[in-house]
C-alpha cells in the first residue's frame, strides 16, 4: 500500500492545489501505525511526499525511527486507514484522509512547531485534513 | 445557617484534607495558567490582585496555579507561567498563602512539570521516550535518563519544601493532560525498556517515587495528585480508563491524601469542557475512583459546572469535594451566591474556552463572561460609585447593551434602554436557540441579564424603536445616549445582484419570522451561516453553505472552529468555498467558483448570512442631540458576544 510511489505520484498529482504553497524541501511521511508502536509489521517502509521544484513527488525509503525519520511531519496509519486510503488514490484523497484523522485512524506526529510549519506552507494543508486543532481543553 | 448552606448541605460541610479542617467541601482547582506574570517566573502585581480575588471566592481549599520546579525550564509549558525553583521567588508566594489563608482556606501549590509540553523556551522538551507529539505546537522530544528521573524528583521535592515555606500548606503534582508524570504512566509516550517502563507497575514508577519522596519530605503536608481518570488517547495506544484506575491505586497506595480526577490529553481527539459536552458527562469517572479508593478524598468538577449537581454527587458518595475553576472566572462569587441561596444571580460559564484558546496563544487569558478577569489589578475595571450620577438612554438590549446598563446602574447612575423587540436579547436570542452545542448556556446569558437588569432597576422600554423622532421626544431629558444597536446582515451588498428580493435575512429567520423551506442554501459561511445551517440541517433540510473566502468559519472563536467543520461533516452540509452568488432564481441560486465557472443550484429557501453591517445610523443622528453619544459592541463593528460584553462593561466603568 505504501510501497507503489507511482502511484502515489498520481495521487499527488490530482491533489497538486492542496501541495503548492508548501516550499521546495517540505517532507510529509507516512507510515503503518503498527510500525510507529514497535509491533512488527510486514515491511517497514516509509512513504514520503517531498515537495520538488516541479511539484509534489512520491518516494519510498526505509523507516528506522522518529528521530531519523527526516520528514516535517509523520502519518501513522493503522490498518483501516491504510485500507481506505489504498481505495482512495486520485482526487478525494485529502476528504478520506481528513475522515481518517477525525476518527483516529490516521495519527500525526509533528516534527515541526507549528511556527515552522506555517512558514514552510502547511496551513492550507493542515486544515483541509482536520489537523489544526488542539487537544481535551479545545 | 443561610438558606443556601440549607439547599445544599453537603456542599458546605467541613471537609478534612489531611490534618487541615477545609470549611466547605469546594476546591478551587488550578485549571489554567493565567500568563498573568515575567518571562522568567515571577509573579506580578497583575497576578497577585487576581489571586486576591481567587481568595475571596469562598473555596474551602484553593490551589495556585501551577509552577514549573527546575532552573532550565524544562517544566515550563506556559508563556508567562510561574517559577519555583529558586527562593527568590518566595516572596510573592508568601503573599498568596498569606490571602489564601485571611480567607480561611486551606492553601495548595501546584508544582506544574509539562513534561512532553514543555520546554517552551528550550528547543526541546523532556519524555520518557522520543515520541513526538500530535500536535505542532510542541518541542521535540528528548528521552530522560535515570540520573534526569533522579534530579527531577529531587526538584520537585525542592519545590514543594519551597511551598510549605512560603506558607503554603500542602502540594499537588500534575499526572495528567500528558504532562511529565503522565507521560510515564502511559504506553502511548512510553516506549522504554527499563525499570521505568513497560508494565503498567513499572510506568507508574516515577509516580510513586516522586510522590514517596515529597511524602517522606514533608509528611505533615497533605499532597494532592491530579490524575487522568479517562485520557481519551486510548485509540491511539494511550492507557485505558482500567489502567487509569490502576494507576490511581498505586498513587493511592503510595501515600497521597486526596486525588483529584481530570479528563483527556492535550492531544486526544475529543474534547471534555466544551459547550458541547453535557455537563455531568465524566461524573461516572469520579464516582469509580470514589469506589477504587474509598480511603482517599477524591476531588472532580469536569464539566460540572453546577453547585446543585456538585452537592447531589457528593450527598450521593460520588466524590468528596467538587473541583471548580472555569465556573469562578466566570463569576467569582459563585460559591457566595449559593451560600445565599442566589443561584438565579450567578453569570454561567458558557464553556466558550476563550480562557484555553488565549493561554494556548502565548496570551494572557481573559473570560468572555467576567470583563474584569485580568484587570484587577486596574482601577478603570472597577465599579466604583460614578462623581456624577447621570441619567443614559441605552439603544438596544443585547449583550452590549446589557452589560454597559447593569453595570453604569451599579455605579449609580439612571439607565433607560430602548429596545425595539419584546425582549432582552438582542440579535443572541435568536442565533443561540439554534447553537448546536448547549443553546441552554448562551440564553443563560439572557436570563442573566433579565435578572440583574430588575435587581438594580434597569428601566426596560421594549417595543420601541429609537430614531430621531424618539430622541426630539426625549430631548434633555438624558445626559448620555449609548448606542448598542447590534450589527445586521448588509443587504445593500447584494443590491447588484439580480433576484436579492428573494432572498432571506438570516436574522429574521433566526428569530423565526421566516419559516425555511426544505432545501436551503447559506450565502456566508461565518459563524451566524454555520449556526443556522447546521440547525436547519439537523431538522432535516438539505443545506449548502457558499462561502467567499478559502475556508469557512473566518470569524469563529479558535476553539470553535473545528466544532463547526465536523458539524458541517457530521450532518452532511455540503460547502462550496471560493464560490459568490451571481443570481438567485425562482428555483434557486446561480453561483460562481473562483475560476468563474457557474452552477445552478436548486433551494427553495436562499439565506443571506453574510455579511454583517454595524446598525451605526444613529450615531450620525443623534450627534447633536445628547451631551455624551457613545457607542459598544457590534454597532461599533461586528465581532461577537466576548467583544460585546467586555465593551459594554467597559464604557459602563467609565461613563
Amino acid at each position: 500500500m505504501l510501497d507503489d510511489a507511482q502511484r502515489w505520484a498520481r495521487t499527488l498529482e490530482a491533489e497538486a492545489a492542496l501541495f503548492e504553497p508548501l516550499r521546495p524541501g517540505a517532507r510529509i511521511g507516512l507510515v503503518a501505525e503498527s510500525i510507529v508502536a514497535g509491533r512488527s509489521a510486514p515491511a517497514r517502509e516509509l512513504l514520503v511526499w517531498e515537495r520538488g521544484p516541479e511539484g509534489m513527488r512520491a518516494a519510498v525509503e526505509p523507516y528506522t525511527g522518529f528521530e531519523s525519520a527526516a520528514v516535517d511531519l509523520l502519518i501513522a496509519l493503522d490498518d483501516e486507514a491504510l485500507r481506505a486510503i489504498d481505495d482512495a488514490h486520485g482526487a478525494g484523497f485529502a476528504r478520506t484522509l481528513r475522515r481518517l484523522v477525525r476518527g483516529g485512524h490516521a495519527l500525526f506526529f509533528a516534527r515541526l512547531p507549528r511556527a515552522e510549519l506555517e512558514d514552510a506552507g502547511y496551513d492550507d494543508l493542515l486544515d483541509e485534513i482536520g489537523f489544526a486543532y488542539l487537544g481535551t481543553c479545545r | 445557617m443561610l438558606e443556601g448552606e440549607r439547599k445544599l448541605p453537603h456542599l458546605f460541610r467541613l471537609g478534612k484534607l489531611g490534618r487541615y479542617t477545609a470549611p466547605n467541601l469546594v476546591k478551587y482547582g488550578a485549571c489554567c495558567v493565567s500568563n498573568y506574570n515575567t518571562r522568567d517566573g515571577y509573579i506580578t502585581p497583575r497576578e497577585l490582585a487576581r489571586t486576591r480575588v481567587i481568595a475571596g471566592t469562598g473555596c474551602g481549599i484553593i490551589t495556585n496555579q501551577g509552577a514549573y520546579p527546575d532552573p532550565r525550564g524544562e517544566g515550563k509549558s506556559y508563556f508567562r507561567q510561574v517559577a519555583l525553583y529558586d527562593d527568590k521567588f518566595l516572596p510573592q508566594f508568601e503573599i498568596i498563602a498569606r490571602a489564601i489563608h485571611d480567607a480561611k482556606a486551606v492553601a495548595i501549590q501546584q508544582i506544574l512539570h509539562a513534561g512532553r509540553y514543555g520546554g517552551i523556551d528550550l528547543g526541546y522538551c523532556v519524555q520518557p521516550s522520543v515520541v513526538p507529539q500530535t500536535l505542532p505546537h510542541f518541542r521535540p522530544p528528548r528521552e530522560m535518563t535515570k540520573d534526569d528521573i533522579r534530579r527531577c524528583i529531587a526538584e520537585h521535592v525542592d519545590a514543594s519544601k519551597r511551598a510549605v515555606h512560603a506558607g503554603f500548606d500542602g502540594v499537588e503534582v500534575t499526572s495528567f493532560m500528558g504532562y511529565l508524570l503522565a507521560s510515564f504512566n502511559s504506553k502511548f509516550t512510553n516506549r522504554r525498556g527499563d525499570e521505568y517502563g513497560g508494565s503498567i507497575d513499572n510506568r507508574g514508577r516515577f509516580m510513586r517515587e516522586l510522590i514517596d519522596a515529597i511524602k517522606q519530605a514533608l509528611p505533615d503536608h497533605p499532597l494532592v495528585v491530579r490524575l487522568n481518570g479517562a485520557e481519551l488517547m486510548d485509540q491511539w495506544g494511550g492507557n485505558s480508563e482500567d489502567e487509569c484506575f490502576e494507576l490511581m491505586k498505586q498513587a493511592a497506595d503510595t501515600g497521597v491524601d486526596m486525588i483529584s480526577i481530570t479528563v483527556g490529553w492535550q492531544e486526544a481527539p475529543e474534547s471534555s469542557i466544551g459547550r458541547d459536552v453535557a455537563p455531568g458527562q465524566w461524573n461516572y469517572l469520579a464516582a469509580r475512583a470514589k469506589r477504587t479508593c474509598p480511603d482517599i478524598p477524591i476531588a472532580f468538577g469536569n464539566r460540572l459546572p453546577s453547585p446543585v449537581m456538585a452537592n447531589e454527587c457528593i450527598g450521593r458518595g460520588e466524590f468528596d469535594f467538587w473541583e471548580v475553576c472555569r465556573p469562578l472566572l466566570a463569576d467569582p462569587d459563585l460559591i457566595h451566591k449559593a451560600r445565599e441561596d442566589r443561584l438565579h444571580e450567578v453569570r454561567r460559564c458558557i464553556g466558550s474556552l476563550n480562557c484555553l484558546s488565549r493561554v494556548f496563544r502565548d496570551l494572557p487569558y481573559t473570560c468572555t463572561m467576567n470583563p474584569a478577569l485580568g484587570h484587577e489589578v486596574e482601577p478603570e475595571y472597577a465599579i466604583t460609585p460614578a462623581a456624577v450620577k447621570k441619567k443614559i438612554m441605552v439603544i438596544g438590549a443585547g449583550p452590549a447593551g446589557m452589560e454597559f446598563a447593569i453595570t453604569a446602574a451599579q455605579r449609580g447612575h439612571a439607565v433607560t434602554i430602548y429596545e425595539r423587540s419584546d425582549r432582552i436579547g438582542g440579535n443572541l436570542l435568536g442565533y443561540a436557540s439554534r447553537d448546536l452545542a448547549r443553546p441552554d448556556d448562551l440564553l443563560s446569558i439572557v436570563r442573566h441579564y433579565e435578572v440583574m437588569a430588575a435587581k438594580h432597576r434597569v428601566e426596560m422600554k421594549f417595543n420601541t424603536e429609537a430614531n430621531a423622532k424618539l430622541m426630539r421626544s426625549v430631548l434633555h431629558q438624558y445626559d448620555v445616549c449609548v448606542v448598542a444597536a447590534g450589527a445586521r446582515i448588509d443587504m445593500e451588498a447584494y443590491a447588484h445582484i439580480e433576484g436579492r428580493e428573494r432572498l432571506v435575512d438570516a436574522l429574521d429567520l433566526a428569530q423565526g419570522r421566516v419559516q425555511p423551506g426544505k432545501r436551503v442554501l447559506v450565502i456566508g459561511g461565518g459563524k451566524i451561516g454555520l449556526v443556522l445551517a447546521e440547525s436547519l440541517a439537523k431538522a432535516g433540510a438539505a443545506v449548502t453553505v457558499i462561502e467567499a473566502e478559502k475556508r469557512i468559519a473566518g470569524d469563529v472563536m479558535p476553539t470553535f472552529k473545528w466544532r463547526h467543520s465536523t458539524w458541517v461533516e457530521e450532518l452532511g452540509i455540503a460547502v462550496r468555498t471560493s464560490t459568490r452568488l451571481v443570481r438567485v432564481t425562482a428555483g434557486g441560486a446561480v453561483v460562481a467558483d473562483a475560476k468563474g465557472v457557474e452552477t445552478a443550484l436548486l433551494a427553495d429557501t436562499v439565506i443571506a448570512a453574510s455579511p454583517r453591517k454595524s446598525n451605526q445610523e444613529l450615531f450620525a443622528q443623534f450627534e447633536w442631540m445628547v451631551d455624551e453619544l457613545h457607542g459598544c459592541g457590534d454597532a461599533l463593528m461586528p465581532r461577537g458576544i466576548d467583544a460585546a460584553i467586555h465593551e459594554g462593561y467597559r464604557l459602563g466603568c467609565r461613563v
